[in-house]
């Protein structure tokens, strides 16, 4: 879902530093980001002790990112960043002009929030429970889009589950509908059991435990 | 080349006690691939196991944290089960061993690919199928015993049609790990003169809970350390730190000359070789230590014998307690007693009932050996033993019958057979009448009710925890596993189960005759020639 943009500029801070303009808020401190960055990985040190593995929402001009970075090099041997980021524009003109020199960050673009939690990769680092820091001002000009990224509940119903799976039918047939709890209900109902259901009960008992 | 699946998707305790099974699989199957699947959390245990091409897992706890997740879709965690288990269900096994028999072995062990599934199962229909005669030895008798007439490691050994011997290496030894323990062994049987016995204390707490407190520690340490027969070491986990503070402390009592080993599982076998014996509660680590040979004292709180004990070595002993006041008392009384020496204790009688691990050619028992003795139970125990191994197949154990006769009262041997012998006709009398009603069956459309009252009244028989509860609860195990779709047939087998039943009680009848002297020994073989 995109936000509407009104305008979009890329000027620059009073210290020479590259800072986009999106309908009137500027992403970064006119007058130093580096300063502000730093303000920003300071702010959030407790948490980026903790977890070396970190989701930023908003790309804004990487400044915040790379403070995020030398941060988690302070605690950690090794470190994920994955940076969301929905203005494509913004996201083009960053990788144009600047591109993040550590391969261990990851910007991202999508303004499907969904389209996310279909990626495994993404799936795999959720999975590590990252930190999720936010970039206010990216934050307060995409709020729709963050809010759903962060409200985001995935869907149990098998229609839903195929498109995230690409091993479902070794579970379950394709004419199948409905949720997943109830058709596993089913399956301990039947009266004749091929391979696949033994293997259905056993993912049911598997996440039982 | 042939493919051999063992599933044991349970505890960690499980899936190092396939180290049992594995040199009989390996000798009987010399140029098969051995394949294993366990859980991953418990791949650091099996990983160390000898004669395995290849372990298997499923990552339980990464499919149970999607499953859990509100944010990932269920999907993943189906992927996720399958990408794990996608060579073993595309492969096509020869033979595929539930090992651990719960739930999700047994649903696993159903949905793979082969002619052969060993141990239980499921139909198609959805039934419990049991491979053979052990197999429903485990599931009927053992599962409902208070005391397993015979050891769940043994059983498991025979399902696959292989005896009980545990004397092929198991275990893998890293080299790097063996030269180290051996230099660090040698220094410290090098600080006495004369041969003195390493004694390895676990700090550790087994899995019933069971763990050493400091008092005691103190009190086995010093007694050990005092002598000039033994060197004690503590064993520590790495992963518990508190067990650091433990050491400290007994330290600063003994002018920091205790020896103590951060003990990480991987180099733990390295270790335990060097051991002469080790004291722990019932951990991996001593089950480690068991599979490669090692003396141990496993201690139990007194659920008795509701887990199996770990111990299957001749020598070991197992100590049930529950007054740990007197425990290092129990400890210091067994080493003396195993290995002849007289070190000093507070208490011969600590309340403790202990058992020692005896092997015979079945296999390994365990027979009370100290404390508060029930003599029913025991005779219970060894003549069900004895029993369950005669109708598994095995010659009959005269030397027991012989070994009661000297060893128990007149008295004792007349209640155990009185009270056996009045059961006995109890049971007969419904066996009978059960046998009667299939026959009415067979002859008119009526009984079917009638052998149905009967076969109730004598499954209730099951309920007992004695010799007579445990073959009716076998036979009942027999009777379920008859998948015949023909009625008729079905019939047939459940008669013929109810007649071995008839057999196998007038087997316990003559035992009863030969412990009270009605019978000799002799007599009763050429009976049965």
């Amino acid at each position: 879902m995109e936000e509407r943009i009104s305008q979009y500029q890329l000027v620059k801070s009073k210290s020479g530093l590259t800072v986009p303009l999106i309908n009137d808020i500027y992403l970064h401190s006119m007058y130093s980001p580096t300063k502000e960055a730093e303000g920003f990985a300071k702010l959030h040190e407790e948490a980026l002790k903790r977890k070396r593995n970190v989701i930023i929402l908003g790309l804004g001009f990487g400044y915040h990112i790379e403070e995020v970075a030398k941060t988690l090099n302070k605690f950690h041997q090794d470190y994920r960043i994955i940076v969301i980021e929905p203005n494509e524009k913004l996201f083009h003109d960053f990788i144009e002009k600047r591109q993040f020199e550590d391969k261990r960050i990851m910007p991202l673009f999508t303004n499907d929030s969904e389209s996310l939690f279909l990626r495994e990769d993404f799936i795999e680092f959720l999975l590590t429970s990252p930190a999720i820091l936010k970039h206010d001002t990216s934050f307060m000009l995409n709020q729709k889009f963050f809010t759903s990224f962060l409200q985001y509940r995935a869907s149990t119903s098998l229609s839903q589950l195929r498109r995230f799976s690409k091993h479902i039918g070794n579970f379950i047939s394709e004419s199948e509908e409905g949720e997943l709890t109830e058709y596993i209900e089913d399956v301990k109902r039947k009266k004749n059991f091929e391979p696949k259901d033994f293997l259905t009960i056993a993912f049911d008992e598997l996440t039982s435990i | 080349m042939n493919k051999i699946l063992i599933v044991s998707l349970g505890s960690s305790k499980q899936a190092l006690s396939c180290g049992y099974m594995t040199p009989q699989l390996r000798e009987n199957n010399p140029h098969s691939e051995i394949h294993l699947l366990v859980l991953k959390e418990n791949l650091d245990r099996v990983k160390m196991l000898k004669h395995i091409t290849k372990i298997h897992s499923i990552d339980s706890a990464k499919l149970n944290q999607i499953k859990k997740g509100s944010v990932f879709s269920d999907g993943f965690a189906l992927d996720s089960m399958y990408e794990d288990l996608e060579e073993v269900l595309a492969t096509e096994w020869s033979q595929v061993i539930n090992q651990n028999h719960n739930t999700l072995s047994t649903l696993i062990t159903s949905a793979l690919q082969t002619e052969s599934r060993v141990g239980v199962s499921l139909t198609p229909s959805g039934t419990t199928l049991l491979s053979n005669d052990w197999a429903i030895n485990l599931n009927s008798v053992n599962t409902q015993a208070a005391r397993k007439p015979i050891e769940t490691n043994i059983i498991n050994n025979h399902l696959f049609g292989a005896p009980w011997f545990n004397e092929g290496e198991a275990i893998k030894i890293s080299e790097q790990y063996s030269v180290l323990a051996g230099q660090n062994f040698t220094r410290i049987r090098n600080m006495r003169a004369g041969e003195s016995k390493i004694v390895g204390i676990s700090l550790s707490q087994g899995y019933d809970g069971t763990y050493l407190e400091t008092e005691a520690l103190t009190e086995i340490v010093g007694t050990l350390k005092e002598s000039s027969e033994y060197i004690p070491i503590l064993l520590m986990d790495p992963r518990e730190l508190n067990q650091k503070t433990i050491v400290n402390e007994l330290n600063a009592l003994y002018n920091n000359e205790l020896i103590s080993i951060n003990v990480d599982f991987t180099a733990f076998p390295a270790i335990s070789t060097h051991l002469d014996i080790i004291i722990s509660p019932a951990t991996d680590y001593l089950l480690a230590a068991d599979l490669q040979g090692t003396i141990a004292l496993e201690l139990r709180n007194t659920d008795a014998f509701k887990n199996d004990p770990l111990v299957t070595n001749e020598g070991s002993r197992v100590i049930f307690y529950t007054e740990s006041k007197t425990i290092s008392s129990e400890i210091i009384y067994a080493v003396n007693e195993i290995y002849s020496t007289e070190l000093p204790l507070d208490t011969t009688n600590g309340g403790a009932l202990v058992y020692a691990c005896v092997k015979d050619e079945y296999g390994y028992f365990f027979s009370q050996i100290k404390g508060e003795i029930s003599l029913q139970a025991e005779l219970n125990y060894h003549l069900s033993r004895s029993f369950f191994f005669h109708i598994l197949g095995y010659p009959e154990n005269q030397a027991l019958l012989n070994n009661i006769k000297e060893m128990c009262t007149k008295d004792e041997i007349h209640e155990f057979v009185t009270l056996t012998r009045s059961e006995l006709t109890g049971v007969v009398k419904i066996l009978l009448a059960t046998l009667r009603s299939i026959k009415t069956m067979r002859n008119t459309s009526d009984g079917l009710n009638s052998f149905l009252a009967y076969y109730d009244q004598l499954l209730a028989y099951g309920n007992q925890d004695n010799l007579i509860g445990h073959l009716i609860r076998f036979t009942e195990g027999q009777i379920e596993n008859i998948h015949d779709s023909d009625a008729k047939k079905n019939l047939e087998l459940i008669e013929k189960s109810l007649f071995d039943l008839k057999s196998n009680i007038q087997k316990i009848t003559e035992t009863c005759g030969i412990l009270i002297g009605d019978l000799s020994v002799e007599k009763t073989s050429s009976m049965q020639k």
